[in-house]
């Protein structure tokens, strides 16, 4: 069902009366239960691929599938969880009613929210937010905030996780300690994630494959095998193997510019 | 699994129930904290008030020209009940106008929120209305409409409606952008993201406009009751302004400052409960 | 413990600033406030005594007027500013002040006048404050109320004893009396004056019972279903409904006791009584332009149709003007000239206004009018001019 297929797909933005190739002619296969990341220099059309899967985008040319479904099939029998870039939370929520939200929007089934309460408290204290509930955002850091995104892409059960740059806006030693913590639930749950990011070390700590895409027009420029045993360690950042494919993306990345 | 411990401002203790805890919610602290409020505001007036009798008396001013404050008060204390009647048809017409303007600007900015085509056909319209000055409307009203309350509450419903719309079409249409695609993210239909996302994000743009809004009732109820009306205390201050009956004109402006400062706080009050929940509110 | 110490001062500083203020304004406001000043001795006939001029100080022994003195003291006292009663409307005294002014006769009196166009209860306060020195009051009661606000003004004389108030209704109304207003509504422009309640008390109607709404200027709301009834000026109003076509009936207060009075002079006390001479001839001008008016009527209303400039309706204040001619002529005092007051005049409407408690302190006649100005105008119903005084 989280079987990803993405045939020549392309797509063009009109920006100021000038044309932009956001992607083009873009190939890539998913597997399920995987954990891709998209990486690449601004403008690539990563963020917009992740779109495009999550049928937030509409495609110009080519076919994307999920299993036999379309994005928007897809999207409207709720199999995303999506975290953007800065959290999505409504300040006037708590964070309980805020894990609650994804529920509470085009309802499937006649589920009971409230029986969802205890699990979804778990999942809060999964990432160490277990205090927290009733707290309103404003009363929460950036980090914390993003905790909860992150805790709510689980809450639905989606298969598919949809990550644009979740950690970005994160200070260095916040976005490390998520970046584990992610590992941690991911590692309870394993979801199809497709996560987009500007650093090749959250690229290759936390995937299956890294895609490293180029910009002008939006392009893969290769898919790197991430070689690193599951389950992650923490201790596996700095090992000879990690830094060797920190610089196999890294090279990937520079080889543009050549 | 250890979790790793971040550092924060915030600590389950603050935020246990959303509320402050310990010392805090005693009743003795809340009778303190609401009588600090009232007492600067109470105080400033004091002030301002033995300031203008000084000027008065000082500078021999006719009571004809401006009143001591002392003269006005012993009227309007002397008196209370002769008001009465007057104060509550004025506040009953205010509230209706509130109320009414306030509906009317809410279903404006949903249906021009919605579409920009409505806007662009709507709101110049709106612009004439707001524009055109009441005092030339409330006669005509009385003749379309009578004598009662009701070209009143339209007049005020008037003054209410424009600040409202304005503030309900910015409040539904500045949304957070990641809100609105998270909520695309999970299909949600248009109905469930006005109901969901933009009607509770336009609050505190409402509330702002509330405050405004209310005195502008007053004052719409005030302009209405200029022209055919019997009671009430903008009926009041013409009748006692033409009939040189100065401290009857003052005090009935003092109540009708004393309404609209009340009013406006209630709003506050409700505003602080309702939002408690926003970054502004301190 | 810190909040509640830290609360604890704030308080306790805020508190005594608080107290000190209101320690401030009881001892501020338990001084007595002195009544407005009644000059002593003052009263219509007998001049006061004092160091001031008085009135008629300038006639001789033989009750000669030594005109170029007069007029050299005219010129002393600067510029006069008259503020109208009703903008440029042709009615009393302001089409008075206006043909004054036009004629010439401010000039040969030496006098320097400013006419400002107003509305009377605009004017009470610009004389109040000493803004403008006279104005005109559409009656008697405007000029108690303002002196019942401690406005230093006075009346110095009435163009008409009898009032131009009155009530009208649809000539096919079945209200004949003011006991035929219970239960209805009357409408009125800005407030119910004082003499229309007297009218319907002293009529034997409930007050209570009948509904007074305030309308506007129009008259024609008359021919709706809104009023039965509406205050009107006897000179102006039911004119505009009959040229529109509609007939109209009146029911008049003096038929019910109530003659009040029209066209009143009023000026500020400090003014008059450092230039009494001044405030006497500006008086002489605008009754010396009284025959003019009573001679040529058309003449009078061009004048203020040109004075006025756009917008001025000639056939509303041709008839506006002959109305009021006629009620003055009809409502003089045998003997005396136009202009002349009583005390009993003035004593009549503070009683009627103490009636209708439109009034917020008693007031005596003193202290509202000055007959003094003129009491030294006339020879009987003979007007004193220059060099007529043979």
């Amino acid at each position: 069902m989280s079987y990803i297929s993405i045939k020549n797909v392309s797509k063009q933005f009109v920006r100021r009366g000038q044309l932009t190739q956001a992607l083009s002619h873009i190939d890539l296969e998913i597997e399920e239960g995987s954990f891709v990341s998209f990486i690449g220099p601004s403008g690539c059309g990563k963020s917009t691929l992740l779109r495009i899967i999550g049928g937030l985008t509409e495609i110009d040319e080519g076919e994307v599938r999920i299993g036999n479904r379309t994005p928007l099939e897809m999207q409207a029998a709720k199999q995303f969880g999506f975290v953007p870039q800065a959290p999505a939370l409504f300040p006037w929520r708590t964070v309980l009613e805020n894990m609650k939200l994804p529920f509470e929007v085009n309802r499937k089934n006649k589920i009971n929210i409230k029986d969802q309460e205890p699990h979804l408290i778990e999942l809060l204290k999964s990432v160490g937010l277990g205090d927290f509930q009733h707290a309103y955002p404003k009363e929460l850091s950036g980090g914390m905030k993003q905790r909860v995104g992150i805790a709510r892409a689980f809450a639905t059960d989606a298969p598919i996780l949809l990550m644009d740059e979740p950690f970005s806006a994160l200070d260095e030693i916040t976005r490390e300690l998520l970046m584990l913590q992610l590992m941690q639930i991911w590692e309870q749950h394993k979801k199809t994630v497709i996560f987009v990011t500007h650093s090749l070390q959250e690229a290759v700590y936390l995937s299956d494959k890294v895609v490293v895409m180029t910009s002008r027009p939006g392009k893969i420029s290769t898919i790197i095998d991430i070689g690193l045993p599951r389950k992650r360690e923490e201790s596996i950042i700095g090992t000879d193997d990690f830094r060797h494919y920190v610089s196999k993306v890294r090279q990937a990345l520079r080889e543009r510019w050549e | 699994m250890s979790q790793p411990a971040l550092q924060t401002n915030a600590s389950p203790e603050t935020a246990k129930n959303g509320r402050k805890t310990g010392a805090e919610e005693t009743l003795g602290y809340k009778l303190k904290s609401v009588a600090g409020a009232v007492m600067y505001p109470v105080a400033t007036f004091t002030l301002l008030f033995t300031l203008w009798e000084l000027a008065v008396r000082l500078l021999d001013v006719k009571a004809i020209i401006l009143p001591a404050p002392t003269y006005i008060f012993e009227e309007l204390f002397g008196s209370f009940s002769f008001y009465i009647p007057h104060i509550k048809i004025t506040f009953y017409e205010a509230i209706m106008g509130f109320l009414l303007g306030t509906t009317l600007a809410l279903i404006g900015g949903i249906l021009m929120s919605q579409s920009r085509l409505l806007e662009r056909m709507m709101l110049p319209v709106a612009i004439v209305a707001n524009v055109t000055p009441i005092v030339v409307i409330a006669p005509l009203f009385m003749i379309w409409f009578g004598f009662g309350s009701y070209p009143k509450i339209l007049i005020s419903a008037i003054c209410t409606f424009f600040p409202m719309l304005i503030n309900s079409i910015v409040g539904f249409r500045s949304v957070d952008e990641n809100n609105y695609e998270y909520m695309r993210s999970l299909h949600a239909s248009k109905t469930e993201i006005f109901i969901k996302l933009r009607f509770p994000n336009s609050l505190p743009f409402l509330f702002a406009a509330a405050r405004t809004c209310m005195s502008m009732s007053v004052i719409g109820a005030v302009v209405g009751e200029m022209y055919g009306s019997t009671k009430g205390l903008g009926n009041v201050v013409v009748t006692s302004a033409n009939y040189l009956e100065i401290d009857r004109m003052f005090s009935a402006i003092f109540l009708l400052a004393a309404m609209g400062i009340l009013m406006t706080n209630a709003v506050r009050l409700i505003e602080r409960r309702v939002l408690k929940w926003h970054g502004s509110e301190r | 413990m810190d909040i509640r110490r830290q609360l604890g001062k704030r308080l306790a500083t805020g508190g005594r600033y608080l107290w000190g203020v209101l320690i401030l304004m009881t001892l501020v406001s338990c001084s007595p406030r002195e009544p407005a000043d009644v000059p002593a001795g003052a009263s219509a006939d007998r001049p006061s005594a004092g160091v001031l001029p008085s009135p008629g100080a300038m006639q001789g022994k033989t009750g000669v007027i030594d005109w170029p003195a007069r007029i050299a003291e005219n010129r002393k006292a600067g510029t006069i500013s008259y503020m109208t009663g009703f903008l440029y409307a042709s009615s009393s005294p302001d089409v008075n002040a206006v043909v004054a002014d036009e004629l010439g006769y401010f000039g040969e009196l030496g006098l320097d006048v400013e006419i400002i166009p107003g509305i009377d209860p605009d004017g009470m306060k610009m004389l109040s404050s000493g803004q403008v020195q006279f104005a005109s009051a559409g009656s008697a009661s405007l000029v108690i109320q303002a002196v019942a606000n401690d406005a230093e003004m006075k009346g110095i004389a009435l163009m008409s004893q009898v009032g131009l108030g009155a009530l009208m209704v649809m000539a096919d109304s079945d209200i004949w009396t003011p006991r035929d207003l219970e239960d209805k509504t009357v409408g009125y422009k800005g407030a119910m004056p004082a003499h229309f309640k007297a009218m319907f008390s002293r009529a034997g109607a409930n007050l209570s019972r009948i509904n007074m709404v305030n309308v506007g200027f129009d008259p024609t709301i008359l021919n709706t279903d809104a009023v039965d009834a509406i205050t009107v000026f006897k000179s102006n109003e039911p004119f505009v409904m009959r040229s529109l076509g509609y007939e109209v009936r009146l029911i008049d207060p003096i038929d019910y006791g109530v003659p009040t009075s029209f066209g009143v002079v009023a000026g500020n006390v400090k003014f008059m009584e450092s230039h009494p001479t001044a405030a006497e001839d500006f008086l002489r001008a605008l009754l010396k332009a009284h025959e003019f008016i009573a001679a040529h009527p058309d003449e009078a209303v061009d004048i203020m149709a040109r004075r006025a400039g756009d917008g001025y309706n000639v056939a509303t204040e041709r008839n506006r003007l002959l109305a009021e001619l006629e009620i003055m002529d009809r409502a003089r005092m045998p003997g005396f000239g136009i202009g002349w007051m009583t005390e009993s005049h003035w004593q009549r409407e503070i009683d009627l206004l103490a009636d209708t408690e439109a009034i917020s302190r008693s007031v005596s006649v003193p202290e509202v009018m000055d007959s003094r100005y003129i009491a030294s105008l006339y020879r009987g119903e003979k007007l004193i001019w220059i060099d007529e005084d043979s």
